[in-house]
């Protein structure tokens, strides 16, 4: 699973560099979404992969099973502030023509 | 503290005054002048009852000691009698151009300047501490530069003033790290500690770093080129800083160090042997020179290298032979420089060629020559006698070769005073074209005369048994013994310096007529050239480095910028680890092992694609088996977010893409190929890296045992996000709110367009949307309240709502106009942080911490702040979507 | 106020400056209302924390390391009051003599939340918190530049958003793998788990990270890229805030996070490399100044060199040099930020920087001349300037290290400040004045003198009463070099 879920994010890091060196500004914006769905993935994976065991406190739940939430909440915070950013990326491309 | 000490004070409010007053000065330039001169001397005559004859005075004042600067003052025989001929001389400097200039609207500015400069070299002879003395050196080269490039309008000027500029600063940089070594080695940063001490061993670099400080500072070889430069400044500014200050502050500096660093085997080679390349030079140089300005200045030169000669050898005799030369040679040279001024105010030129005769026809200017040529020949009982001898006395002590060495080097120095006089006091008086309306000012005119009269009174002061310069020998380290007398029978100096006259005298008959000929060899080495080689290989250099920082594409800045990283990482990556890698392939599910393929592919074919709408759908393809990752493994939330942003941005680039295209041209696929390809290597290796790590988490167990107990929240990531880290989350919802009025700002807030006609959409579409919306509504509510407890929570509602609203522009354009839109989402995401800004403020007013939940219980239902903190994201993801779309729905949908 | 309360202001300080400018449409008052204010809570720490004291807030009440931590100590409080000094004169200079087309609605409210973004920094003990605040400042900076016109501007802002977007991407990335390496995000457990943790080296590969993102951020050469072509664009009002604030938080950031959190042994890791990339850094900058012919790109340039001397300063590592990067690091942003806001003097004087259209400015302005002269020999390192004792005592720490290369890069590149200093004033300030027209010479706004004497006379304090000046400083860098009280106050023990 490790192996394979590193790959994933080297596939997901190369095709990001790949796309943000080729010169145009779309180029660039795809490269920049890319690299941060992998900025994503690597936090998310750094915290320990479980699969089935999202952090939702019930009564009778062990609690050592449950995935570390803070990494989760990381990444949204990280979804969240790319988002922004991206979106306002966005409004430079749009505002000129090349 | 002694009361002297305020002297240093005293020009620096003349200084002030002429800054702060200088229409009374373009008024009153005489008056003015004569009375700072008053003052001046009275400031030189009282100190000259105040000096110390034995020990020195010291007054010290803390400044940083953390650093070993301190407010440091020593005043001793020698710098008193060395602040007297600076404040007398000052006195006829300030009096002299306050005449020269009194029609000059700039005399106000020269005179601050001159004030600051007097108490920078006060200082600079003053000071006990290191970097005290070290402030007042690089005072001294900062005001000299405002000085010489005085007439900036010219660019000579300009030039030769910064080359002085940066010499010399150069010059105080090694003076500085000299000063640092010898205060880190030695533990003390203060003069007179270091002079009574006497340190057994020296650090060689801090010997040679302060021995090249005080020799570009003194013009001595190889940095002697800029004094002559230098001349391009006012008249009554290089008589002073050819007389008592700037250059006289570098050997000030060799001599009073010279007891305890002429232990080091460096120092007396050096300094004699700089010294006595900077007289050849000096007379190579003055041999070629016309202009009588240039002449007076290589005078100077050669009189720096005798001094410098003389701190090198820093024997007794050589100290007190020191305090004689450098006073007799403030003492002709700053007369002849200000008599140089008046004929050329007289004459209309400095040439000498073209000056024959003129002291005849200015007969106060005349005997001001004749008096300090004659000091400067060494015709006895001048001053400058009295110099010469001590000088060869000194040397010959040293040994005979240097002294035979040296009067050579003075032959040469006292002809160039013979073609000095000797045109000046010629009968042939033809050439000289007389500007017979110009009458020198009285100001100048004595300002010229007393310097020479001081001279005379020297020789009486002398006479008498007053000892103040043994005195002042002394204080520099002479020893006892030292005195001086003006007769002691023939001596080898006597006989030497004797000769020397004679010698000259024919040398300069011999050469006179034939100008030209005094040169027989060119002197092949030239240091302006050098410099400016320097000086333009420098700016080659740099346009070369500027060239590469400033220019080239921004695709290989950032190669540049990702392959040092890359490289940075690569050199900590620990190839050991590898074998603790936890590589286990049970129980991997077909669902995750078909996910991560599909990733892959859809990575290549996004990172790939060049038209819109497979880059479109590839990415696309990627957010989501990226939300169905994050479901698999357990982050129920991450995946609904990263669905709903996902849908957002992909609408967004779409109406970016709508106009923009994609690009034709593309760098090299090859080199991007393997780059890439090689960052994703590195990556995966870091990834596999940091799994071979097994840490506890205690952080986590803690959020997951507390979540529901203390912070009544079931989902324990929506807990994090509104409450353990709401923090996060609030720097999170201003970055949105930021982005959302950098939009307005990048793209024109004030851009209203005209509503758009109604589309011609099918009424089904619309009754649809409309009955969808009144879905939502209660889907949005549902989904903000769940949050707390279940996947959901105020940023997922809003992006629901956002769909909402995108549905409604669809729908109907004509409720939903761009201004409208506008004033809805300015005011969402103003509302939206005061929201949680309140759910911030409130524990305060309660004197609980910032941020700290306050919670109501009704039985099983609990409402607290960080409810109304989500209330607050909540809206301010939604003004920043409808903020959004209303930018990019026109282009999307359109 | 305790010092709790304090920090709490200088956080909503600003973002309560920006909700009311947004209400005002983009009124100044409450901005710079509220910049003063927080300048006053800055100075108020800094009487708080000036005998080494330290105060955590525990945001929320959950105690460390589980929530957010602000913390307040000397160095963080120094460098809020300062950038606050700054930000105060940028604003001003802003209001008086930006065109009105810069000034509508935006410009206000990112000023203030760009401020949010840097108190943020200063204050947080968090590394993912530290993240966020500079995205704020980040994405303030942007929308700032954003709203210049022109061409190269944009091109300028393109090449700027992007490449520090990919430096924020580093930090991310970094903060992610650490905390999966270490579980907790919070500077003091961090710093006490690598304490104890058998191999350090372990982070070397995600501090290299890190190293990246901040090197970006403080603009080391080879990173530096994204400076030079966009400062230039900016109007000098608002470089001269960029200048103070975006690389020194960057920097900051490397005191903080290299200086004290990784240090282990008395060491932090790529200590090397930060040497030599400092001392390139140092050299490069001030030869790319060199290189220049315009007042904004010479001092653009010299921020890049600037930042090599205070990452030098790290890098050599002692608590003298550590203290000296203190000092350098607070005498930088107000010197700097006057420089370039003496610019914005001579462009409303003159119209222009450009030196070829300048000269003469000693006899048409003279007063502007003394305004520049005073920042220009303080960051020449001139005594009894701030810059002297900045430079000085980082000579001093150079030599007192055994880094004899280290001396003497400072002692040229310090030359080479001179000289490239000596360039403007040469062809701006000397020389005759170049346009004939002297109806076009306009007097910059009185305000605007007022500010920029004021920020001369505090270079001018810095040195005058130095000594107390690096007790503080001192007092900042033991608290890095030793940060015992920083953890008892975060952690309790």
């Amino acid at each position: 699973m490790e192996l394979l879920i590193a790959l994933t994010i080297g596939t997901l890091v190369a095709g990001g560099i790949y796309r943000m060196l080729g010169g145009c500004r779309v180029d660039m914006i795809i490269g920049l979404i890319l690299l941060s769905q992998a900025a994503n993935l690597i936090i998310l994976a750094s915290g320990g992969l479980k699969h089935n065991a999202a952090a939702l406190i019930e009564d009778d739940v062990d609690l050592s099973t449950l995935a570390d939430p803070l990494p989760q909440a990381l990444v949204l915070t990280a979804i969240v502030i790319g988002f922004g950013i991206l979106a306002f990326l966005l409004t430079l491309l749009i505002r000129s023509p090349k | 503290m002694d009361i002297h000490f305020l002297l240093l004070a005293l020009p620096l409010l003349t200084a002030l005054a002429a800054g702060l007053f200088p229409r009374v000065i373009r008024r009153f330039p005489h008056q003015i002048g004569g009375g700072i001169a008053l003052l001046f001397t009275l400031a030189a005559v009282s100190l000259f009852g105040a000096i110390p004859m034995e020990g020195e005075l010291l007054w010290s004042q803390q400044w940083v000691p953390a650093l070993g600067v301190d407010f440091s003052f020593r005043l001793t025989a020698f710098t008193a009698w060395f602040a007297i001929l600076i404040c007398f001389l000052g006195a006829c400097i300030h009096l002299y151009a306050c005449a020269y200039f009194a029609k000059n609207e700039r005399l106000p500015a020269l005179l601050a300047l001159l004030g600051c400069f007097t108490t920078a070299m006060l200082g600079v002879i003053w000071s006990d501490n290191f970097y005290l003395l070290f402030l007042f050196w690089e005072g001294t080269s900062l005001i000299s530069f405002l000085l010489v490039g005085f007439h900036h309008e010219k660019g000579h000027c300009r030039d030769n003033a910064s080359q002085a500029l940066l010499i010399t600063m150069a010059g105080g940089a090694a003076l500085l790290a000299g000063f640092v070594i010898l205060h880190q080695t030695l533990g003390t940063s203060s003069i007179s500690a270091l002079l009574s001490d006497s340190p057994a061993s020296l650090n060689s670099a801090a010997v040679i770093l302060i021995m090249i400080a005080a020799m570009t500072k003194s013009a001595q070889w190889p940095f002697h080129f800029w004094l002559p430069n230098a001349m391009v400044g006012p008249t009554p500014v290089s008589a002073y800083l050819h007389s008592a200050t700037m250059v006289k502050a570098g050997v000030f500096l060799m001599a009073t160090l010279a007891p305890v660093l002429s232990a080091h085997p460096c120092w007396t080679p050096l300094l004699t042997g700089a010294g006595l390349l900077t007289v050849i030079s000096a007379i190579l140089r003055g041999g070629r020179a016309t202009d009588l300005k240039a002449l007076l200045a290589c005078t100077t030169l050669a009189a720096l290298g005798f001094l410098s000669i003389l701190a090198g050898l820093g024997t007794p005799a050589a100290l007190l032979a020191f305090v004689i030369f450098l006073t007799a040679h403030a003492l002709y040279k700053a007369p002849l420089f200000l008599a140089a001024g008046n004929l050329e105010k007289r004459f209309g030129t400095r040439e000498l060629p073209k000056l024959r005769g003129a002291a005849r026809h200015l007969p106060l200017t005349g005997f001001v020559v004749v008096v300090s040529i004659l000091s400067l020949i060494g015709i006895a009982p001048l001053p400058g006698f009295l110099g010469k001898e001590y000088l060869l006395k000194a040397a010959w002590a040293f040994s005979p070769a240097l002294a035979i060495s040296v009067a050579l080097a003075a032959v040469g120095v006292l002809a160039l005073g013979f073609r000095i006089i000797l045109p000046l006091l010629s009968k042939n008086t033809e050439e000289l074209e007389t500007q017979a309306e110009i009458q020198l000012p009285l100001g100048m005119s004595i300002a010229t005369l007393l310097p020479a009269l001081a001279a005379l009174l020297l020789v009486v002061l002398l006479a008498l048994p007053l000892d103040f310069l043994g005195a002042a020998a002394r204080a520099l380290g002479a020893g006892e013994a030292v005195s001086y007398q003006f007769w002691h029978g023939w001596t080898p100096a006597l006989i030497l310096g004797l000769s020397a006259i004679a010698l000259a005298y024919l040398l300069a008959k011999l050469l006179m007529k034939p100008w030209k000929a005094w040169t027989p060899f060119s002197f092949r080495l030239n240091f302006d050239a050098y410099f400016d080689a320097l000086i333009s290989g420098l700016r080659r250099l740099a346009n070369l480095i500027a060239g590469w920082l400033e220019q080239g594409k921004i695709v290989s800045h950032l190669a540049v910028i990702l392959a040092s990283i890359g490289l940075l990482s690569c050199l900590s990556l620990d190839l050991h680890l590898w074998e603790k890698l936890p590589l286990t392939w049970s129980g991997e599910s077909a669902i995750f092992i078909g996910l991560t393929p599909l990733l892959i592919v859809s990575t290549i074919f996004a990172a790939r694609a060049q038209k819109t709408v497979s880059l479109l759908v590839s990415l696309g393809f990627v957010g989501l088996i990226i939300a169905l990752l994050f479901l698999w493994f357990s982050a129920p939330d991450l995946a609904l977010t990263q669905l709903m942003a996902e849908t957002l941005i992909l609408f967004l680039l779409a109406g970016a893409l709508a106009k923009s295209k994609l690009s034709e041209v593309s760098e090299p696929k090859l080199f991007r190929g393997i780059f890439a390809s090689l960052a994703g290597l590195l990556v995966t290796a870091l990834i596999l890296k940091s799994m071979t790590l097994e840490w506890d988490h205690p952080v986590s167990d803690f959020y997951l045992r507390e979540s529901k107990p203390a912070a009544f929240g079931a989902n324990v990531v929506n807990v994090i996000l509104v409450d353990f880290r709401a923090l996060d989350t609030f720097g999170e919802i201003i970055v949105l709110a930021i982005a959302a009025m950098g939009a307005n700002a990048a793209l024109g807030a004030a851009r209203n367009r005209a509503p758009l006609p109604e589309p011609e959409h099918s009424s089904l579409l619309r009754t649809g949307a409309r009955l969808l919306s009144y879905f939502l509504l209660p889907t949005i509510i549902w989904f903000f309240w769940r949050g707390h407890n279940a996947p959901g929570g105020g940023f997922i509602a809003a992006l629901l709502a956002a769909a909402g609203i995108g549905m409604g522009l669809l729908a109907s354009r004509n409720k939903f106009t761009p201004p409208f839109m506008r004033r809805t989402a300015l005011r969402l995401i103003v509302s939206g942080l005061a929201v949680s800004l309140l759910a911030t403020i409130l524990p305060l007013l309660v004197s609980r911490p910032f941020f700290t939940g306050l919670w109501l219980h009704f039985d099983s239902l609990h409402l607290g702040t960080p409810l109304i903190f989500d209330l607050g994201v909540f809206l301010t993801v939604l003004g920043f979507c409808m903020n959004y779309l209303r930018h990019f729905h026109q282009r999307t949908l359109a | 106020m305790t010092p709790e309360l304090l920090i709490v202001a200088s956080l909503l300080l600003p973002v309560i400056g920006a909700l009311l400018s947004l209400a005002t449409r983009g009124h100044s008052a409450p901005a710079l209302t509220t910049a003063i204010l927080g300048f006053g809570a800055a100075l108020a720490l800094v009487g708080h924390t000036s005998g080494g004291a330290v105060t955590a807030l525990h945001v929320g009440n959950w105690p460390a390391p589980f929530g957010v931590v602000l913390v307040a100590d000397g160095f963080t409080s120094l460098m809020l009051a300062v950038c606050h000094l700054v930000l105060i004169a940028s604003m001003i200079f802003c209001s008086t003599s930006l065109p009105i087309r810069f000034k509508r609605r935006h410009l206000f409210p990112l000023l203030s939340t760009l401020s949010l973004g840097t108190n943020g920094a200063f204050l947080t003990g968090d590394l993912f918190n530290l993240y966020v605040w500079f995205e704020v400042l980040l994405l303030s900076s942007f929308s700032i530049m954003a709203i210049l016109p022109g061409a190269a501007a944009k091109a300028a802002t393109w090449r700027y958003a992007v490449i520090n977007l990919v430096a924020s991407l580093l930090f991310l990335v970094a903060a992610g793998l650490i905390y999966g390496k270490t579980g907790t995000l919070n500077f003091a457990d961090l710093h006490v788990k690598f304490q104890s943790a058998e191999s350090s080296f372990l982070i070397e590969s995600s501090t290299a990270l890190l190293f990246g993102a901040f090197g970006i951020k403080a603009a080391l050469i080879p990173l530096a890229f994204w400076l030079p072509q966009s400062y230039p664009q900016l109007p000098p009002a608002i470089s001269a805030l960029f200048a103070a604030l975006l690389t020194k938080i960057g920097l900051y950031a490397f005191y903080r996070i290299f200086g004290m959190v990784l240090v282990v042994e008395g060491r932090f890791p790529h200590q090397e490399i930060l040497f030599w990339l400092a001392i390139v850094t140092m050299l490069g900058g001030v030869l790319g100044a060199v290189a220049q012919s315009d007042m904004r790109r010479i001092l653009s340039f010299h921020i890049i060199s600037q930042v090599g001397y205070m990452a030098l300063a790290l890098a050599l590592f002692s608590p003298l040099a550590i203290a000296a990067g203190v000092f350098y690091l607070i005498h930088h942003i107000v010197v700097k930020g006057n420089l370039l806001l003496v610019t914005g003097l001579v462009e409303s004087h003159r119209g222009t920087s450009r030196l070829h259209d300048l000269g003469g400015l000693v006899r048409s302005a003279p007063l502007i001349a003394m305004l520049f002269a005073l920042p220009a020999l303080s960051l020449a390192g001139l005594p009894p300037l701030s810059g002297f004792f900045a430079k000085f005592s980082l000579l001093q720490a150079s030599l007192g290290t055994q880094e004899p290369l280290a001396a003497i890069a400072i002692i040229a590149v310090g030359l080479l400040t001179i000289f490239s200093m000596l360039k403007i004033w040469l062809a701006a300030f000397w020389g005759p004045v170049s346009s004939p027209a002297d109806s076009l010479q306009k007097s910059p706004p009185r305000l605007n003198l007022i500010t920029s004497a004021v920020m001369g006379l505090v270079t001018l304090a810095l040195g005058l009463f130095a000594g107390p000046f690096v007790e503080l400083t001192q007092t900042a860098a033991e608290g890095l070099v030793n940060p015992d009280a920083y953890l008892e106050a975060v952690l309790g023990k």
